[in-house]
């Protein structure tokens, strides 16, 4: 499994996820730096703070660019995981529906917090069934879904409501952010793009005692559900074929 | 009490001088001869009262470089010292703000501690925030939650995580804001910008900024890191010096060694220190001292990731003095200063103070007060406090997970952050303690105190305290008063330091608004961090089992001067600060880690504001996501006053919780450690009972003390 990690250079977004990747997945993950970085990955995925969300949409309109590249690649059906600001990339990038904006009531948020599986039928979650019951952090000021009535209809008629936040008992609200709908995470129509409001990378190192207090490692599983898609696709057709 | 009250309660030491003063006539002494308006204008620009403090004994006592594995900037606001397979550094910064300043200026010491880790090529694990301020007594509320959510956002784009804020609230702060930042960055074998350069006559000293003024703090952080992990990797030879908030050029001239620097300037004085001043914001620049070709590459650098570059002078071979070039009009000539009159100053020996009958603060005595007559109402009033308040509401809103890596988030009450490096897979805890209130009362053991609560933090995680970094922020500073009380406080950290063994790895000084028409009034104080290591899963602090047994280590006394107790339910902050008795914290910390090895601690929680009953209730209600809350049925001592078991403040004393089989090795090694040791209930479901004085529903105290602070800082 190789996955290309687009985030701002140098920063703990993209340490936390190589390091997550690497060490507690065993999978290869290398940084993407430029276009021509993400050509072999069976994964890309996204993360960052708003000014490196800013300037990676801005530069999408050039051809060279490797947000040109990640939105071409998803374009095709290759598989793309946006979390937090990758979120809000890939919605700006209209990879995704809708927009991410700031929280609402919260400004900042830090906090596991409890979602349920609405769509199990996806890349992503190869090893979950619909209405599981998965713990990630939020850790945002900007984590909101917002969308037309019209798109957020046609998402549940559709399918594309991947997590929703659920209150877990004893709790009063779980969508912190005030998110449309409750959704925590959504789909493209292809199921390939991935957009999360949550971070399954600090939900995935079960040696750690947050991750440990929330059951199983949901972060994990998410990374497994991928890389699992992955292999019985390259066991089935070309690997071409994917990307 | 106010702040005046604060400041006029110390008398200056017998024939103390204020330190301008003595900058001064030292600089008379040195030159010969009166000094010119010029040379007295240049002397306080380059030696502020705020630097003085630097020069006082206590200081270089603590800033002592000859620590095994220990390596420390000129100016001492950042520093590296051996872990594992690679060095961890640790940087604080400090800002004080008015509350009707722009909130953009509450995270400017966070950038300066950030500022001052890229200066040695540390990738930052993340920093600790403490906030003080007048709070819920006054108008700067709405400014609090202002500062921290500018602070978080700082770090949430800079990419840093905050592993915890605190706050402080009391009246005294008036409408200052102080916001205090220890940043810990990591630096794996061989990386960063950890071999010092010499620097040589002729070296360049260049300011570097991350940017414009204009460009948020967070962008001038990060593009300065970059900055310099560019020229690391091309192996420009730079030494990157952190400015500080005491003195511009402070560091400059204590790299310099016996040379000689220059300053270029042009116009006045006025505009070359306009020019420095732009050129050197401490929380978005650094100084760099270079060799001539080296230059170019910094120019390059900085145009490359869109920092600025600007080059204020050089270092010179005729040692010992300060030029200042290319002034005008009736200035014109240069103007020498010699370095001597920047670094000398008579250090006094300063032994620990022996109060007298009253102490510092006066008296206070228990039974000149009246008993409560409700506990229960006693407990809700304090548990209401913002002072003692949960900080969920806090951590949740404004701190990050820290990374990949967090292993107990502050969240759950911890009193520590404890995190696993990335590269070296070393468990490092990090702990934030000071109390302004025991600081004002007596300085000494005030910051003494500071040490030790952050140690026995630590040590009941299971952590050993490795090293401190502190940032101590004083009154004016331009005071016999203030400086006499600075040095009190210094010395009580210095001997605490010494104590226990512990590298001061960063020390960080700053004073009051210069810029106030009346004297700033707010108690002088320390933000202390500890740092310390760990070889296991860390101790948590909450209760586990219902039947487990509640033990108190350490003695508890009627301390109350000083307490939350005292100010909330009788209006007082008169008083001694409790005991502190170094070999004591020694001891406890000893036995903590002997438990916590041998597997015997369910939970353990330090004793610190709002003391034992504080403590009980934190161990209940202060939980993880997704853990039951459980109660406790505590009895009362009857050797003392009910209020002061419950509320006094006594210091080395830890509340921990053991299987009911693992009392008699409990009791076995504190009677070796000479702990005192007291089994004083049991953990129970469903409620909190303090014998027959207090019955609470958990469900109504977690309420109670969970909303507090929201409902506090007018967010409901």
């Amino acid at each position: 499994m190789r996955w290309a990690v687009v985030a701002p250079e140098d920063s703990a977004f993209e340490a936390d996820l190589l390091s997550v990747l690497r060490s507690v997945m065993q999978h290869r993950a290398e940084p993407a730096r430029a276009a021509g970085d993400v050509d072999l990955a069976d994964c890309v995925v996204l993360a960052g703070d708003a000014p490196w969300r800013e300037s990676f949409v801005a530069e999408a309109s050039c051809e060279e660019s490797l947000a040109h590249a990640v939105a071409k690649r998803a374009r095709r059906g290759a598989l793309t995981l946006g979390i937090g600001e990758g979120f809000a990339a890939l919605c700006a990038l209209d990879l995704l529906p809708g927009e991410i904006v700031s929280n609402e009531p919260e400004a900042f948020v830090c906090a596991m917090t409890t979602m349920r599986v609405e769509n199990a039928a996806n890349p992503w979650a190869q090893r979950a069934t619909v209405g599981d019951v998965w713990r990630m952090p939020l850790r945002t000021a900007a984590g909101r879904y917002r969308a037309e009535e019209a798109v957020l209809e046609r998402l549940d008629r559709d399918g594309q409501v991947f997590l929703r936040f659920v209150p877990s008992p004893g709790e009063a609200r779980a969508n912190r952010v005030g998110s449309d709908r409750d959704i925590a995470g959504i789909l493209n129509p292809g199921r390939n793009v991935l957009g999360l409001a949550v971070h399954p990378e600090h939900a995935a190192d079960s040696t750690l005692l947050h991750v440990q207090w929330s059951g199983a490692p949901s972060g994990q599983r998410l990374f497994q559900s991928v890389a699992g898609w992955v292999e019985e696709l390259l066991h089935q057709a070309p690997v071409d074929s994917q990307r | 009490m106010r702040g005046g009250d604060l400041a006029s309660r110390s008398a200056p030491e017998a024939g103390s001088a204020s330190p301008a003063s003595e900058s001064l006539a030292r600089l008379e002494r040195a030159l010969g001869r009166a000094s010119t308006t010029a040379e007295r204008t240049f002397l306080q620009w380059l030696s502020p009262p705020s630097a003085e403090v630097r020069r006082l004994a206590p200081v270089r006592a603590l800033l002592r470089s000859d620590v095994d594995g220990l390596s420390r900037r000129p100016g001492g606001e950042v520093g590296t010292i051996r872990l594992g397979a690679g060095r961890l550094a640790i940087a604080v910064g400090s800002r004080l703000h008015v509350a009707s300043d722009d909130e953009s200026e509450a995270p400017a010491g966070l950038a300066q501690s950030l500022v001052a880790l890229a200066s040695v090529g540390a990738a930052p694990v993340g920093a600790q925030i403490v906030v003080y301020a007048a709070g819920s007594w006054g108008r700067t509320s709405a400014v609090t939650g202002a500062a921290l959510r500018a602070m978080s956002e700082l770090a949430v784009r800079a990419g840093v995580p905050l592993l915890g804020s605190s706050l402080h609230f009391a009246p005294e702060y008036g409408d200052s804001v102080i916001t205090d930042a220890i940043a810990i960055g990591w630096l794996p074998e061989g990386a960063g910008i950890e071999e010092e350069r010499v620097p040589a006559p002729g070296d360049l000293v260049v300011a570097l900024a991350g940017g414009p003024p204009d460009v948020p703090r967070s962008d001038a952080v990060v593009r300065l890191r970059r900055i310099l992990a560019d020229l690391a990797r091309d192996r420009v030879p730079v030494l990157a010096l952190p400015v500080g908030g005491a003195s511009l050029l402070g560091p400059v001239l204590g790299a310099i060694g016996s040379h000689g620097l220059r300053l270029d300037g042009g116009g006045d004085i006025g505009s070359v220190q306009a020019t420095v001043a732009r050129g050197l914001d401490p929380s978005r620049g650094l100084v760099l001292v270079v060799p001539p070709d080296a230059a170019v590459h910094i120019e390059a650098a900085a145009a490359d990731r869109g920092g600025r570059s600007s080059s204020l002078g050089a270092i010179e071979a005729e040692g010992d003095r300060v030029r200042l070039t290319g002034l005008g009009g009736r200035e014109s000539g240069d103007l020498l200063l010699p370095i001597a009159v920047l670094r000398e100053r008579p250090a006094p020996a300063h032994e620990r103070p022996e109060p007298d009958d009253a102490g510092e603060g006066g008296e206070l005595r228990l039974d000149q007060l009246p008993e409560p007559d409700d506990y229960e109402r006693t407990l809700r009033q304090l548990l209401r406090t913002p002072n003692l308040a949960s900080r969920r509401w806090l951590h949740e809103r404004f701190d990050s997970y820290a990374g990949a890596a967090t292993l107990l988030h502050p969240a759950c009450g911890a009193g520590a952050s404890i995190l696993r490096l990335r590269d070296g897979g070393e468990r490092v805890a990090l702990a934030l303690s000071g109390n302004p209130r025991f600081s004002a009362l007596d300085p000494y053991v005030g910051f003494g105190i500071a040490v030790c609560e952050g140690i026995r933090s630590l040590a009941t995680r299971g952590a050993r305290a490795t090293a401190l970094a502190a940032t101590a922020r004083f009154g004016r500073g331009d005071d016999a008063d203030t400086t006499a009380r600075a040095e009190k406080g210094l010395a009580g950290l210095r001997d605490a330091a010494r104590a226990f063994g512990l590298p001061c790895i960063a020390l960080g000084t700053g004073t009051s608004r210069s810029d106030a028409e009346e004297p700033v009034g707010f108690p002088l104080f320390p933000t202390v961090g500890c740092i310390g290591s760990l070889e296991r899963d860390p101790v948590t602090p909450w209760f586990k089992h219902a039947g487990d047994v509640v033990l108190l280590l350490g003695r508890s006394r009627e301390e109350i001067g000083g307490s939350e107790f005292a100010a909330i339910v009788h209006g007082s902050t008169e008083g001694n600060p409790p005991w502190i008795d170094f070999e004591a914290e020694r001891s406890l910390q000893e036995l903590l880690l002997t438990a916590a090895e041998r597997g015997l601690l369910r939970s353990a929680r330090s004793l610190a504001g709002g003391g034992l009953a504080l403590a009980v209730v934190e161990s209940c209600c202060a939980l993880p996501e997704g853990v039951e809350a459980l109660g406790a049925h505590i009895r009362i001592d009857e050797g003392m006053r009910p209020d002061a078991w419950l509320f006094a403040e006594s210091e080395a004393r830890v509340l921990v919780s053991v299987r009911r089989e693992s009392v008699a090795a409990m009791r076995e090694l504190a009677d070796t450690a000479s702990v005192p040791f007291a089994a004083i209930g049991e953990v129970a479901a469903g409620m909190l009972e303090f014998g027959e004085l207090i019955s609470l529903e958990l469900e109504e105290l977690r309420k109670t003390w969970g909303d507090a602070l929201g409902e506090a800082l007018g967010a409901g």
